[in-house]
């Protein structure tokens, strides 16, 4: 006599691909570079400075921030960096 | 454990954190037969885990946050007496399966499901007990206390559930409190150290878990839900002299500071009739940029 | 990160070497070779300071990152 047991997984049963992130542009000349904060403590001083630092080569920034860094960013942000921006610098998660 | 709900087993309820990776009910069933639990405690289940994805509980941000979060599952109604939970002795320990294995399905979700596991996507830098899942029923005895459930919205005579992301239960003492003041006075030095007790200025939601006997001396001298509430909203501000002793961020002049925003404190019965105690339960940043608690009615 | 790359743009974070781990178990989850610049720990005791001297240790690697080899 034989029995079937079937095996339940608790997982998601699903693996991966590694997919790249969109390739970045060969040069950031004309192109905006979005500072998107995060909202952690400190983060703001971070940005500010990578903003002078930008300035200095003379390649233009937007600011913009998360509300909190407990959520994912609301649609309206991530459209304004699409709208707006060329690139994004993300920070800062400790 | 699907016969403990009408719900589809292929039906979709939601993201579990931190992946994000989707959870049916056929999955939360397994988690739940995993935790222990009993069909008939599934409905509970599925109330928490619809509360824990709500977005104002910010369960992402709980369940990777270095101050180590996890889920509070408070349950009130006739379900809890239908099951047989506890809120009576050790309510928020061991000894009762419903109360152990409710939040604990939960849990294993987010481990099995999200992928929370500590040194990866959950970041805790502690952790701490409370991650198992804690889950207890509130102390509906007594009709002088209006119970959580109904303060947030409820109908009386329904079940529900409510989460409460926290980081730990610290347990107050003081036996010399004799009258609802001198209690207030109390309970209010508590509140004022947890975290931390230059905290103040709200952000922080807190948990404070009531015995029988300081409910006795609270409505032995006509106090109700609400006025605790109020009194220990008052008791708990401070001047700015007192919590800036030594601090390198100024939060400002103001003269007398809260601890808590009204929403961050929540009040709930539970424990035996015999201690002078109360539990206070950590929660995590709160508001709207943090962790709010949600309540969610049962549905069978 | 996810939201942000499939609005078209590329996007580097930055985190504390503290969080090397919790990205590499994010990008594994989530299959997304997401970009990531780590900066010396710890962060939020410094002084505004120190927090513009950390800016600066990675500002290359942050153009580097942000721009086609």
């Amino acid at each position: 006599m034989t029995q079937s047991i079937t095996m339940l997984d608790p997982t998601s049963e699903k693996t991966n691909a590694m997919r790249s992130r969109k390739a970045p542009p060969a040069s950031l000349d004309g192109l905006t570079v979005g500072l998107l904060d995060i909202s952690k403590d400190q983060g703001d001083h971070f940005l500010d400075r990578l903003e002078v630092l930008f300035g200095e080569r003379g390649i233009k920034v937007e600011r913009f921030a998360k509300p909190t860094y407990a959520k994912k960013a609301p649609d309206d942000v991530t459209a304004s960096l699409a709208e707006r921006c060329d690139v994004v610098v993300e920070a800062l998660a400790d | 454990m699907l016969q403990g709900t009408r719900r589809a087993p292929d039906e979709i309820l939601g993201m579990i954190p931190p992946s994000g990776e989707v959870c049916t009910v056929e999955k939360a069933a397994i988690n739940a037969v995993m935790a222990g639990c009993m069909p008939e405690y599934f409905p509970v289940v599925l109330a928490a885990l619809d509360a824990a994805m709500d977005p104002d509980f910010a369960w992402q941000g709980l369940m990777s946050t270095t101050m180590g979060a996890g889920v509070c599952v408070i349950v009130n109604g006739p379900i809890a007496r239908r099951i047989g939970m506890n809120w009576q002795h050790g309510a928020l320990g061991h000894g009762n399966r419903p109360n152990a294995t409710i939040a604990r399905a939960l849990q294993l979700m987010v481990i099995n499901l999200g992928g929370a596991v500590p040194g990866g996507m959950d970041r805790s830098t502690h952790g701490h007990p409370g991650k198992f899942g804690l889950c207890f029923a509130e102390d509906e005895t007594d009709d002088a206390w209006q119970p959580l459930a109904q303060s947030r919205g409820i109908e009386p005579g329904k079940s529900a559930v409510t989460v409460f992301g926290f980081c730990g239960t610290s347990i107050n003492n003081t036996e010399t409190a004799r009258d609802a003041d001198g209690l207030t006075g109390s309970l209010s030095m508590c509140l004022n150290a947890f975290f931390h007790p230059q905290h103040a200025g709200g952000g922080l939601a807190a948990g404070l878990v009531l015995s029988g006997e300081y409910w006795g001396i609270y409505r032995d001298a006509g106090w109700d839900r609400a006025r605790i509430h109020a009194a220990l909203l008052e008791g708990t501000h401070r001047t700015q002299a007192e919590i800036e002793s030594g601090v390198t961020r100024s939060s400002g002049g103001a003269s007398s500071i809260p601890k808590f925003d009204p929403g961050d404190l929540v009040l709930v019965r539970a424990g035996s009739n015999a201690g002078l105690f109360s539990t206070i339960i950590h929660g995590w940043g709160s508001g709207p940029s943090g962790s709010q608690p949600v309540t969610r009615e049962i549905v069978p | 990160m996810l939201d942000i790359d499939r609005k078209g743009l590329p996007a580097v974070a930055l985190f504390s070497e503290e969080f090397e781990s919790g990205v590499e178990a994010w990008r594994d989850v989530h299959g997304f070779d997401a970009g990531a610049i780590y900066v010396r720990h710890p962060i939020q005791p410094l002084t505004v300071d120190e927090v513009h001297a950390r800016a600066d240790e990675i500002f290359d690697q942050v153009i580097a990152a942000i721009t086609a080899p």
